[in-house]
């Protein structure tokens, strides 16, 4: 089964409300992300590991920017940096107008909770929760601003947008992987967050699934969503408005836009 | 050897703490040992020291009176002792005590330094009393200190030892008899012990204290030891129920954590046979490990609590000793119950269906029972709040774990003060209906009731007896008082005050209730010289096992008219006319005793009870740090999307929190029943009714001191697994 593709503003609610607060919208910069000399390394001397090195990089509002390159190259690791799950041994990130190379751990995560929806290749859901329940968690600790009911009215909708009205009181451990992922995804947009990272999100998918987990993606640029997309599907890259190749830690060539 | 230091590699703190809260455990089954260490001592002693089967006081004999008693049959040596009370320089009461030493067989004296007494101006005593080469002064008389040392008899009293020839002519003679008997068995102590009193009789010869029987090489404090030792025994049972769960849970979260790489290694073709050998031999190799450290940490602290007990109660300084009994049970315990849970963990993980094993991380997916499944519809509080019960439910064992733990400590930490607060008021209700402030005991053959009542020139004083007796063999105080006795003035429960008309009596409610005695019965009173028979008419409620008869009645009885023992007194210093009186204790004096006795209680179970606590915790947070490693992925995922580490403390203070209630109650139920039954223990092996107080101050203490562990707890693994980037717990494989 697949989902059917719809734009996320289908609900009345949603056009209601601003995808993006004012601020965003008229940015001074238009790239949503600015990466500069981006480095993380482990270890120190013969023994470090180099997850990205000096790596610079723009990713512009409202793109679908997809990160391909050989195992090992670095895109989990750049992709991680960006939506603030690790932190940079050196260089400077700017997420959104924010700094956050250099932020505590609790602001980082007030931030994540309010500007990053991140989509894992392994799903990671909260075992002990339920559909429903894993995306109304996303929405509870952006702080979105909203009555208990309403966070669950919207959990809902954002589920039923991805096309799992029928589950959204199933543990994880009752659904299939490709179900689990759309959960994943729902969770991730629910917050309405300008951006989303998605790591290898249909590495474990069959392709048909992926293919969904991929469309589902792309349509929220229709609303303004910036998405960095990592896959090692060439063929779903094509796709993409843009194409980061990796190699080794740096950044081999930037393919489309203009 | 190899996988367990691979297992070690992979996650050293985890495996470090259950090996170490393992080890504590298995050492904390030592206490167990602590009665054959201490018995063992014990019996070393006797041996050295040639403790006698039958010891009497007596009024002083000659010899021919002492060969009378050597001929009694079934008597193997009988020898007379000189014991006489005197005063230091510096006001301290004490006993010269006369030996035969070149031909005693009784009471060696032990010497530590120095030699023993030549001559009659030479004693040996303890270091309290002075160096050897020094002099003390007895009574006027200067001796000079030539050794350090004791014999078991009186070992932890300062007392000095002289030739008996020195102490002969103070007392009149031999008036302390030490039997060995042919047969030591109990029973026929018990006939040799009649014949010897008859025998004494006949020659003209009286006491008033029972003879002591010691049967099969007992020593005095036994009965005290064993009772110690029996309660430290429960405790140990107890500590070695804490490790058993500790271990099964310890084991089973090792086995099933390895539920996915045993997957994939079934998916690769290992046979199930093989997989399951190996995961028995893991658990195997950390139950061994963890032996190894507790085993001699057991033997440590049996020795040091047997230590502990016996200067404190007996002041003999126990010699190293080992339980191999208890060594090997608690080893083939452990090994036998990690087999047994091992075996049990890994043919569960072999077992389960492939793609499932595969698919999970734990080996505990959520959703599996109906128990998960009801939870799962119940939408009630928070996410958070939903998110720790289902977490509990998920691992009921180790949810019921960490509350067995959690109880553990918490019956503990209550037991202690309720026996504190429980012995304190025994202690404050014994004395309560005594009004004097002091009490002058004094010499064989006493002093005459008339002439020592009213002699103390600075308070009101009042003679009176205070010797042992026997109701069918149940040992009691006998008191003999005035009527109008002015210094014991107890509530009068059922009937009324004796009068000093024919044998009339009034008892203990306590014993009266336990021994089914009422208002109007006759009870045959046994006494240190003959059986005599008195009326009880009244019980008194005085938290003491005791009879209180007129002291007219009982001079008489005890084949002494007119005499009296004690002299009590309304001065702390009386000033008493009498010079018989040998020993004046104060009020205060008996209390700060009391309060020694129960210090001793409280330092020996208060080490226990540390041990306990100590166990517990540390099996909690072995338990919370495996919990926490699984559970590493889902905390990161919180944090990935949004939480901060208070939202994680909230959570795990929200899973651990109702855990600590459940367990906090059932601890104070725990504790209160073990008080109970510990209390239960002293008071049917002394035949007292020492009542339960309940600490109940002391119960916020530990709700707090729960609670704030429990947080500590909890923001300590926090800032653990937030101190990783989430981007690597992330990645990272299960
Ligand atoms: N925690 C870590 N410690 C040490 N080295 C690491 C760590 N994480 C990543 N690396 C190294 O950083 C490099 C980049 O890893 P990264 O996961 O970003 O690659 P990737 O492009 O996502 O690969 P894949 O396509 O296989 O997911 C690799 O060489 C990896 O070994
Ligand atoms: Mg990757």
């Amino acid at each position: 089964m697949s989902p059917t593709v719809r734009d996320p503003h289908d609900g009345g609610m949603h056009t209601t409300t601003p995808v993006l607060d004012p601020a965003h919208v008229v940015p001074a910069n238009p790239a949503l992300v600015q990466a500069r000399d981006l480095t993380r390394v482990w270890g120190k001397g013969h023994a470090a590991q180099i997850g990205v090195a000096e790596v610079s990089l723009d990713v512009r509002r409202g793109e679908l920017l997809a990160v391909i390159g050989p195992s090992g190259s670095g895109k989990s690791t750049l992709g991680s940096l960006i939506a603030g799950i690790d932190v940079p041994t050196s260089g400077s990130l700017v997420v959104d107008g924010t700094r956050i190379d250099q932020m505590k751990p609790d602001r980082l995560a007030d931030w994540r909770g309010a500007h990053v929806g991140i989509v894992f290749q392994q799903f990671h859901l909260l075992p002990t929760l339920t559909a429903v329940e894993n995306v109304e968690l996303a929405l509870e600790l952006a702080r979105v601003d909203a009555g208990r009911r309403e966070r669950r009215r919207r959990a809902i909708e954002a589920l039923e947008w991805v096309g799992l009205a029928a589950h959204v009181k199933k543990l994880p451990a009752q659904m299939s992987g490709g179900e689990q992922q759309r959960v994943g995804i729902a969770r991730a947009m629910v917050t309405r967050p300008p951006m989303i990272v998605a790591d290898e999100p249909t590495g474990a998918l069959d392709q048909r699934n992926g293919h969904a987990v991929f469309e589902l993606l792309a349509g929220l640029t229709s609303v303004g969503t910036t998405v960095v997309f990592i896959t090692h599907d060439l063929h779903l890259a094509e796709s993409a408005d843009r194409v980061v190749s990796m190699i080794d830690g740096r950044i081999e060539s930037v393919r489309g836009g203009a | 050897m190899r996988s367990m230091l691979r297992q070690f590699r992979r996650a050293p703190g985890r495996i470090l703490a259950s090996v170490f809260a393992l080890a504590l455990a298995i050492g904390a089954i030592g206490v167990l040992a602590v009665p054959t260490v201490s018995e063992s001592t014990l019996h070393d002693a006797v041996g050295q020291d040639g403790l006698a089967d039958i010891i009497v006081d007596t009024t002083p004999l000659d010899a021919d009176q002492l060969a009378a008693v050597g001929d009694v049959s079934g008597v193997a040596v009988a020898e007379g002792q000189a014991i006489a009370a005197v005063e230091l320089a510096d006001g301290f009461l004490t006993r010269l005590i006369g030996l035969d030493l070149d031909h005693q067989t009784m009471d060696l004296v032990q010497l530590e330094a120095g030699r023993l007494p030549a001559s009659e101006d030479e004693v040996v005593t303890t270091a309290a009393l002075g160096a050897i080469g020094s002099h003390v002064v007895a009574d006027g008389v200067s001796y000079e200190i030539v050794g350090h040392g004791s014999t078991l008899w009186w070992s932890g009293d300062d007392v000095l030892f002289a030739p008996f020839d020195t102490v002969a002519p103070m007392t009149g003679g031999a008036n302390h008899l030490v039997v060995t008997a042919i047969d030591d068995g109990s029973a026929s102590l018990h006939t040799l012990s009649d014949d010897i009193r008859a025998e004494l009789g006949e020659t003209g010869a009286t006491y008033t204290t029972f003879p002591q029987l010691l049967p099969d090489g007992s020593t005095p404090i036994d009965d005290d030891i064993e009772q110690v030792s029996t309660l430290i025994g429960m405790l140990g049972i107890f500590a070695g129920m804490v490790a058993l769960v500790l271990l099964a849970g310890t084991t089973n979260t090792l086995i099933t954590e390895r539920t996915r790489e045993v997957a994939v290694m079934r998916a690769l073709g290992g046979r199930s046979r093989q997989l399951r050998r190996r995961l028995r031999r893991i658990a195997l190799g950390i139950t061994a490990v963890a032996l190894l450290v507790g085993l001699p940490l057991g033997v440590f602290i049996s020795n040091y609590v047997a230590r502990m007990v016996l200067t404190e109660f007996v002041g003999v300084t126990p010699s190293f000793a080992i339980d191999w009994v208890v060594v090997a049970a608690s080893a083939i315990g452990a090994l036998l119950a990690a087999r047994l849970v091992a075996a049990r963990a890994a043919r569960r993980v072999t077992k389960l269906s492939l793609p499932e094993a595969l698919r999970d991380r734990d080996g505990a997916p959520f959703g599996g029972r109906w128990t998960h499944r009801l939870l799962a519809k119940l939408p009630t509080g928070g996410l958070i709040g939903r998110i720790a019960v289902r977490s509990n439910a998920r691992r009921p064992a180790r949810t019921l774990a960490v509350t067995t733990q959690i109880a553990a400590a918490v019956a503990a930490a209550f037991l202690i003060p309720t026996l504190v607060s429980s012995v304190n008021d025994f202690n404050t209700a014994t004395l309560a209906p005594w009004t004097w402030e002091s009490v002058a005991i004094a010499r064989d053959p006493g002093l005459p009731i008339e002439a020592s009542d009213d002699h103390d020139r600075l308070g009101t004083s009042e003679a009176g007896i205070w010797v042992d007796g026997a109701i069918d063999d149940e040992e009691i105080w006998v008191y003999g008082l005035r009527t109008d006795s002015t210094f014991f003035s107890s509530d009068v429960r059922e009937g009324r005050w004796y009068a000093d008309t024919g044998r009339e009596a009034m008892i203990s409610n306590g014993f009266a209730e336990r021994r089914d005695v009422a208002v109007g019965d006759t009870i045959p009173l046994e006494l240190a010289n003959g059986t005599v028979e008195y009326e009880i008419v009244g019980t008194v409620d005085d938290s003491n096992v005791a009879v209180y008869v007129d002291r007219a009645d009982l001079a008489a009885d005890l084949g002494a008219p007119g005499m009296a023992n004690v002299v009590w007194s309304s001065s702390e210093s009386p000033w008493l006319d009498v010079d018989a009186a040998v020993r004046v204790d104060t009020a205060a004096d008996l209390a700060a005793e009391d309060e020694a006795g129960r210090d001793a209680v409280v330092l020996i179970f208060g080490a226990i009870g540390a041990i306990v606590v100590g166990v517990s915790a540390l099996a909690v947070l072995s338990t919370m740090t495996v919990n926490l490693f699984e559970r590493r992925h889902e905390l990161a995922a919180l944090q990935a999307i949004g939480a901060r580490r208070r939202r994680l403390r909230g959570l795990l203070a929200r899973e651990l929190l109702p855990v600590g209630a459940v367990g906090l109650v059932a601890g104070l139920g725990l504790g209160a029943l073990g008080a109970r039954a510990i209390i239960g223990s002293f008071e049917s092996a002394d035949a007292i009714d020492i009542g339960v107080t309940d600490a109940v101050v002391a119960i916020p203490f530990i709700v707090a001191g729960t609670a704030a562990a429990l947080l500590l707890l909890a923001a300590a693994v926090v800032r653990t697994t937030s101190k990783r980037s989430i981007a690597v717990t992330l990645r990272g494989a299960a």
